[in-house]
């Protein structure tokens, strides 16, 4: 299948993954292995030094591109400070934008995001924006320079599926840049809904990372983007308001 | 003399950054240092310290 395309970088998968919330950090590389996903997120944060967690890199297969997030950044400042600091501790390019301040839906804070979207990609980013599903913003954000747009299905880690699909299909229809559908994604099925509207890609992390076996959970939503994506790419046949029959009406054997 | 270490004031009398990073056991692979805002390299843990220096140390974790 065609690849996807993010600033200098191609990607086969189109399921993008997250490290969050594993039980067990030894089932990361297996789950990547197994849903051959080629991109997942990380946070950067203080060191507690009392109780210090330093290695989730070392799980993470040097081939998967890392995506570290501005996870805890309230304004475009904080993010632009962390996505600085991610890129000189060797974490490449890419830039998860993420910026919140309500702390009740967890949504993002779209006008921060622009700002920071304006500074980093100046600055040679591939910036990724996480932001809520709104048009304007979109368009805004690739005159910005963002490499794709990430809007969210549902509010993060909610498992309730793509709840803002209109909005999500003006973006689709509207930008030139890749649309990465992001947080809210569930089950497979919703991750196939996200390729079937013509979504370049998903990011899926709580769903897989909380599964009673996320292994197997990453393969099937692999497996679901797969099928979502061929299936828009064959052009879905039209939804009617009737029934239309698929066998002949004439000829019947007992009239 | 004083600084400030993950946002707490702290007394010290390690004289580098190494010196700092032995003595709270983060002399370590993962670890991200920041002095008064910037990432060291590894070859740059020999800075000497200095009075009210702001001293951040960070990793990446899990997160979605």
């Amino acid at each position: 299948m065609e690849k996807l395309k993010l600033g200098n970088y191609e990607f086969e998968n189109r399921l993008f993954t997250g490290t969050g919330k594993f039980k067990d950090k030894g089932l990361i590389s297996k789950m990547l292995k197994e849903s051959k996903s080629e991109m997942i997120t990380v946070a950067l944060r203080r060191v507690d030094l009392d109780n210090p967690d330093l290695n989730i890199l070392s799980y993470i297969p040097k081939d998967v591109t890392l995506l570290p997030n501005t996870s805890g950044a309230r304004t475009a400042e904080e993010a632009i400070k962390i996505a600085r600091i991610a890129r000189q501790a060797g974490c490449g390019d890419f830039i998860k934008i993420e910026v919140i301040s309500d702390m009740k839906y967890l949504m993002p804070d779209n006008e921060e995001t622009i700002k920071a979207t304006e500074v980093l990609s100046k600055e040679g980013f591939i910036v990724l924006p996480y932001v809520s599903p709104d048009l304007m913003t979109a368009i805004k954000l690739e005159k910005a320079g963002a490499a794709a747009v990430m809007p969210l299905g549902s509010p993060i880690g909610s498992n309730q599926g793509i709840i803002a699909k209109g909005l999500i299909e003006q973006i689709i229809e509207t930008v030139n840049i890749p649309v990465i559908i992001d947080a809210g994604i569930g089950k497979p099925s919703h991750a196939a809904e996200a390729m079937e509207m013509g979504a370049a890609a998903v990011l899926v992390n709580t769903a897989i990372a909380t599964a009673g076996d996320p292994i197997a959970m990453g393969r099937a939503f692999s497996k679901a983007v797969e099928a979502g994506r061929e299936a828009y790419l064959s052009k879905l046949a039209n939804q009617k308001e009737q029934a239309s029959a698929s066998s002949p009406l004439t000829g019947f054997l007992f009239n | 003399m004083n600084i400030k270490l993950n946002g707490t004031f702290k007394k010290t009398n390690n004289k580098t950054i190494r010196e700092l990073l032995i003595s709270v056991d983060m002399l370590k692979e993962g670890v991200v240092v920041l002095l008064n805002d910037e990432v060291l390299k590894e070859d740059e843990y020999k800075i000497k310290l200095r009075e009210n220096d702001n001293i951040e140390l960070l990793s990446f974790v899990s997160g979605g």
